[in-house]
């Protein structure tokens, strides 16, 4: 059995506003293991980046985690810190929701790092590549400079770059090397988990080839896990091992990439992976979803895709599906598998 | 008469952007390099360009669109060059050509409801005879974009979604009834599943309705899904151009062969197997010279001859050319060793 590193339950993201609650993540579940791409993907404003930047606590007021914990479940955790709960497999576990703000910071790029959406334009445009990722490792690292800029040039061949570019400023680099700088950075410190959103988006096909390999490369040689959010369900097909979709503020299905690909449960998972125009082959006039996608104010009632769903039936108006374990790991929040064992997830997971 | 004529026509079409960059490292930039094309207007086509960021392909578009002045060639819309045309023509050709663009919140003003852009242009162009003629025809054109009217009349363009902005700027289209419509990347900022939407109404332009279409995408699982023509450009210069299945199924042109290793392959069970790693190609970064082939630097079957000659197009089969001297009958591809 695969060991967890991280398990997030029941999370609640809220904004507040005069005109009520933005409900953008809204009881989520989700249990990622041990050296494995876990993908995240779903239409804008389903509340997969919320979600992330959650479980890295920068959700920022208005905006409020309501309820929840993620359990962050490491190899030799940091001595120092309060251990609440165990995985699966006995360990220990940190609640990233309740730790201090300390803490947290020892947790980050030691333990835990994240690369937020667009965050290649962010580099320092007059500081050197090599200078940044030094200034970076030292920050988090009782590293010297001389060990830290070995490190630097160990990750640098890791993602595939050459020596040279520690010494060029970024608009001497293309969108795809700075990309690949901005990973190289996540990993220098050599976490357990790198959270990556949407790292993939706005780069021509050739270079977002050689970033997710390079993600994949990361996932083989450092032993990290890595959560990997994008929108784009062919790339998802390409990189992940086990997939969540999320939809409306929740997770309607997680499985293995085959699993979701090859037998998707949930009509709107279904209505995804057949809206993806296919390259080359016989054409077949593709599935849309019909319809307004519905706001995080006032969410439908019952099942948040009934509106849009073909097969929606009057439960669906009324109750808010439970996640029902299709096969084991494989779950759909969805009435038509009623008959299957619905599973509490929040109990299993908050033990 | 005019079913001889082509309905657009691009003649060696080159647009030179002068003085980019510094003080100090101004360059020229060949944007468009030389491109030719035609739409043949006997029936209703769709013809789409791919190209990867800087290949050129929106400047052609704003070329066409009439938006950006060429460096020199033409644009020919049914025989007449639009650069000659009188205000009388270009008003006529401007209804003809619609353009949807990239970004479908810029194209809106901000401070009129989304209602004002349907009905100008119904009064406009004079397309109704009576204010009930054209709140039906208004109603009518959002129904086959499949928005309810109530759902999006009345309100302000930040209080739709992308998706559904652009489908409001295919109801307009599709009250215009255009000859053609020049798409520049437009469902690059909608949802998957809105896209296939999008992708489906301009096919049914093109087939209920007689509406060709000009598409300029990167991404070419939606090229393919599209059909019709395709002209793959790399740094301003058309590179191959065939029917859409041809090419996607024998790419000739090494760069087309290499775009279209790199498109995820959305099953699972057929992952790429081999890394491609640093070799990975990007565009911009290739070095530009008029006298060589665009590909030179990365090309796995470069020879002599791509150095020192720019390649011309060649046929390669039924209809299907690449600019590579592979194809060239004068130069016998040498026998790599």
């Amino acid at each position: 059995m695969s060991t967890h590193l991280l398990a997030a339950t029941d999370v609640r993201i809220h904004y507040h506003s005069t005109g009520g609650a933005y409900k953008v993540v809204d009881g989520v579940d989700i249990t990622v293991n041990r050296n494995e791409i876990f993908g995240l993907a779903g239409e804008s404003g389903c509340g997969k980046s919320t979600l992330v930047e959650g479980i890295m606590r920068l959700i920022r007021p208005p905006g409020k985690i309501v309820s929840g914990h993620a359990m962050f479940y490491p190899q030799q955790p940091p001595q120092s810190m309060t251990l609440h709960g165990s995985n699966n497999n006995g360990a220990a576990g940190i609640d990233l929701f309740q730790v201090s703000e300390p803490d947290l910071r020892y947790l980050r790029w030691r333990y835990i790092s994240y690369v937020p959406q667009g965050s290649m334009n962010s580099l320092n445009p007059v500081m050197r590549i090599g200078d940044q990722m030094i200034d970076v490792t030292r920050q988090h690292s009782e590293l010297s400079k001389r060990e830290a800029y070995e490190r630097v040039i160990d990750v640098l061949r890791i993602v595939g770059l050459s020596e040279r570019v520690v010494r060029s400023y970024p608009h001497e680099l293309s969108g795809g090397m700075k990309q690949r700088v901005i990973i190289a950075m996540a990993v220098t410190l050599n976490p357990q988990l790198i959270v990556a959103d949407e790292p993939t988006t706005a780069l021509d096909v050739n270079v977002q080839r050689a970033v997710l390999e390079t993600i994949a490369e990361i996932k083989q040689r450092t032993g990290a896990t890595i959560i990997f959010v994008s929108h784009d369900m062919a790339v998802h097909a390409e990189l992940v091992d086990r997939l969540a979709i999320m939809y409306a503020g929740e997770v309607v299905e997680v499985g293995t990439v085959y699993e979701i690909f090859e037998t998707p449960k949930h009509p709107y998972s279904q209505r995804l992976i057949g809206s993806i125009p296919q390259l080359g082959g016989q054409r077949t006039r593709l599935e849309s979803i019909t319809g307004i996608a519905p706001s995080p104010i006032a969410w439908p009632q019952g099942c948040r895709f009934h509106p849009r769903c073909p097969h929606a039936m009057d439960i669906c108006k009324q109750v808010a599906p439970p996640a029902f374990e299709i096969s084991p790991g494989h779950r759909a929040a969805c009435h038509l598998y009623s008959e299957a064992q619905p599973i509490q997830l929040h109990e299993a997971a908050a033990r | 008469m005019t079913t001889t004529q082509p309905l657009l026509e691009v003649t060696n079409l080159r647009k030179v952007f002068t003085g980019v960059g510094g003080l100090l490292s101004r360059r020229d930039v060949v944007a468009v390099d030389d491109i030719s094309f035609a739409l043949q207007g006997d029936q209703a086509k769709l013809i789409t360009i791919v190209g990867e960021s800087g290949s050129g392909k929106s400047t052609l578009a704003r070329c066409i669109l009439g938006l950006t002045q060429p460096t020199s060639g033409a644009v020919r819309y049914r025989g007449q060059d639009i650069q000659s045309m009188s205000k009388a023509e270009m008003h006529a050709y401007r209804r003809a050509v619609q353009p949807v663009f990239q970004d479908p919140y810029s194209t809106y003003n901000p401070f009129y409801r989304i209602d004002r852009v349907l009905n100008v242009l119904v009064r406009k162009f004079k397309l109704a005879a009576s204010p009930k003629e054209a709140k039906a025809q208004i109603d009518e054109a959002l129904r086959v974009v499949d928005l309810r009217p109530h759902d999006v009349l009345g309100r302000y363009p930040h209080q739709l979604s992308g998706g559904e902005r652009q489908r409001v700027m295919l109801a307009r289209i599709y009250l215009m009834k255009p000859r053609l419509i020049i798409a520049d990347e437009p469902i690059s900022m909608i949802d998957a599943a809105l896209r296939a939407l999008f992708l489906n109404i301009l096919l049914d332009f093109r087939d209920q309705h007689g509406i060709s279409c000009l598409f300029i995408t990167h991404n070419l699982a939606t090229a393919y899904y599209l059909g019709g023509e395709i002209m793959v450009m790399c740094r301003g210069r058309a590179i191959e151009h065939g029917a859409m299945d041809d090419v996607i199924a024998q790419p000739a042109h090494p760069y087309t062969q290499l775009l279209l290793e790199s498109v995820p392959s959305q099953d699972p069970r057929q992952r790429w197997t081999e890394k491609r790693g640093a070799n990975a190609v990007e565009a911009s970064e290739l070095r530009f010279d008029a006298n060589a082939c665009v590909f030179v630097e990365r090309c796995p079957r470069v020879m002599e001859i791509c150095r020192q000659q720019r390649p011309a197009h060649v046929p390669v089969q039924d209809g299907q050319t690449a600019a590579c001297f592979l194809y060239s009958a004068e130069v016998a591809p040498v026998p790599t060793s």
